[in-house]
């Protein structure tokens, strides 16, 4: 519980992660502002914006642990600061288990603010053309914080393993970026479907492609990556020199 | 007792400094990382470009257009490679180091950005070409046919547009002075807003002036190349001189 609330601590009060926590907010409004006012509104009004958002979301969860492995401030001379960490909290396991809570508390308070503003900037521009606010559209929403946690959880898991934060939120970042990477594959190769991002993304927008699969089989299919991906990232981090 | 003097006039303590950048910046395992990357990425995205681009005998696009496209994407290798080349100073504390060596800033940060540019140009240049002649490969069109006077254009077109942007980056890196919050910064701009400004036409940013530049087409609202090639020096000066400034009044 002091592990969590250390962690906590160091997420809340890190210059990057309001980086990406701004990020994270600013940019699905300011999406939702421009598609508002220039597109017709569809099934996916809303929502769209949230799978490019999710952007804060991996930026947030790179950071968590990134931010451990870096020896670039003015006075570190080299050291980093994942040796206090394990110096403060020895267990490996321990450690990781109140990084992933942190990330995963964080991450949906971003969701569920970003969420409240795309949805009020939409009704404010679109007002009766927006999508109802029904309980079909509050499962999605839901599924849209899902999706931006195990987005953020699978930037944080990639990044344990590389122990630097550049290449992960990279290639992270250019798949959610308008054209992702994944959907070009599944284009041609069906299994790409199950890729992690495509079938999160079945929670909550109505993404077509090739392969039908329903919201929550999208959304266990993507824990599952992510699950996979941490206790491969906790088997290494508990048994190499930090 | 004898002493000896330097007698390095100010011209061969500056070649001094950008050699010593220059053997900082090829000796960096991350150089060459991000570069093979990017030339191992470019290649992959132009095959799945190449493959599903459907180049029948009537065409209308140019084919050199596609040729390029994947290199709006792995563009983003080169703006690492700025990022890493000045924040590499930081890690460790090797700033010091540096600044021992070379006491003056400026002098510093000038050979530092001369030694960046000719290993980004060369390298933009054949990831560029490589690019087209992977485009020429997959989709099985001729090079015959491929109008060559364009390549001639816009491959050393997109190799400046790059260099200039790895030292753009270089800039930010510097003022910022942590390499995943300045990649962050850059990364988030080019990949997310830019794509979603590109209908816009607003030529006043770097990239999109860029890419009247070196696309094969270019469109008719497109402002003259003098224009937009301004438009990249002024966003490349407009970071580079206050990181320069700047990094002249702080302490490391």
């Amino acid at each position: 519980m002091r592990a969590l609330r250390a962690e906590l601590s160091k997420l809340a009060t890190l210059p990057f992660v309001w980086l990406a926590v701004a990020a994270g907010l600013i940019v699905p409004t300011g999406i939702a502002v421009i598609t508002s006012l220039t597109t017709t509104p569809g099934s996916d009004t809303g929502f769209s914006e949230l799978a490019i958002g999710v952007l804060g979301a991996i930026i947030l969860g790179v950071a968590a642990i990134g931010s451990e492995y870096t020896a670039e401030g003015e006075e570190s001379a080299g050291s980093r600061q994942i040796t206090t960490t394990l110096t403060a909290v020895p267990s490996r396991v321990r450690l990781l288990l109140a990084k992933v809570i942190a990330v995963a508390i964080a991450t949906a308070v971003l969701a569920v603010v970003a969420i409240a503003l795309v949805f009020a900037t939409v009704h404010l521009l679109l007002g009766p053309d927006a999508p109802a606010l029904d309980g079909d559209t509050f499962a999605r929403a839901t599924g849209a914080v899902v999706y931006w946690v195990l987005m953020a959880l699978l930037g944080f898991g990639l990044t344990v393993l590389t122990r630097n934060g550049i290449i992960p939120m990279a290639v992270l970042v250019a798949n959610s970026s308008a054209v992702t990477v994944t959907y070009l594959l599944a284009q041609s190769i069906p299994a790409a479907n199950y890729l992690p991002d495509l079938a999160g993304m079945r929670m909550f927008t109505t993404v077509s492609t090739s392969v039908e699969i329903a919201p929550l089989t999208g959304g266990l299919v993507m824990a599952a990556w992510v699950i996979a991906l941490l206790i491969a990232a906790g088997a290494v981090f508990t048994r190499r020199d930090a | 007792m004898t002493t000896t003097t330097d007698f390095r006039t100010p011209a061969t303590a500056f070649t001094d400094a950008v050699r010593a950048e220059a053997s900082k910046l090829w000796s960096l395992p991350a150089t060459w990382l991000v570069l093979g990357g990017t030339l191992a990425l470019t290649i992959v995205l132009s095959i799945a470009f190449g493959t599903s681009a459907n180049i029948g005998p009537d065409q209308t696009v140019n084919i050199l257009d596609y040729g390029v496209t994947a290199v709006t994407w792995t563009q983003c290798g080169f703006f690492l490679l700025g990022v890493i080349a000045s924040t590499s100073e930081y890690i460790g504390g090797q700033i010091r180091t540096t600044l021992i060596a070379i006491p003056d800033r400026i002098t510093w940060r000038l050979a530092a950005t001369v030694a960046l540019v000719p290993i980004t140009f060369a390298a933009a240049l054949l990831i560029v070409a490589t690019s087209i002649t992977t485009i020429l490969l997959t989709t099985g069109v001729p090079i015959a046919e491929a109008d060559l006077d364009v390549a001639a254009r816009i491959i050393p077109s997109a190799a400046g547009y790059l260099t200039l942007m790895a030292v753009l980056s270089s800039a930010l890196g510097l003022l910022i002075r942590k390499a995943i919050p300045a990649a962050a910064i850059l990364l988030v701009y080019l990949l997310i807003l830019s794509p979603l400004l590109q209908g816009q036409n607003w030529y006043f940013l770097p990239d999109i002036a860029s890419y009247t530049l070196w696309f094969a087409s270019v469109p008719d609202t497109a402002p003259p190349a003098i224009a937009s090639w301004a438009v990249v020096l002024a966003w490349t000066l407009g970071l580079l001189i206050p990181s320069i400034i700047i990094a002249n009044r702080r302490d490391t």
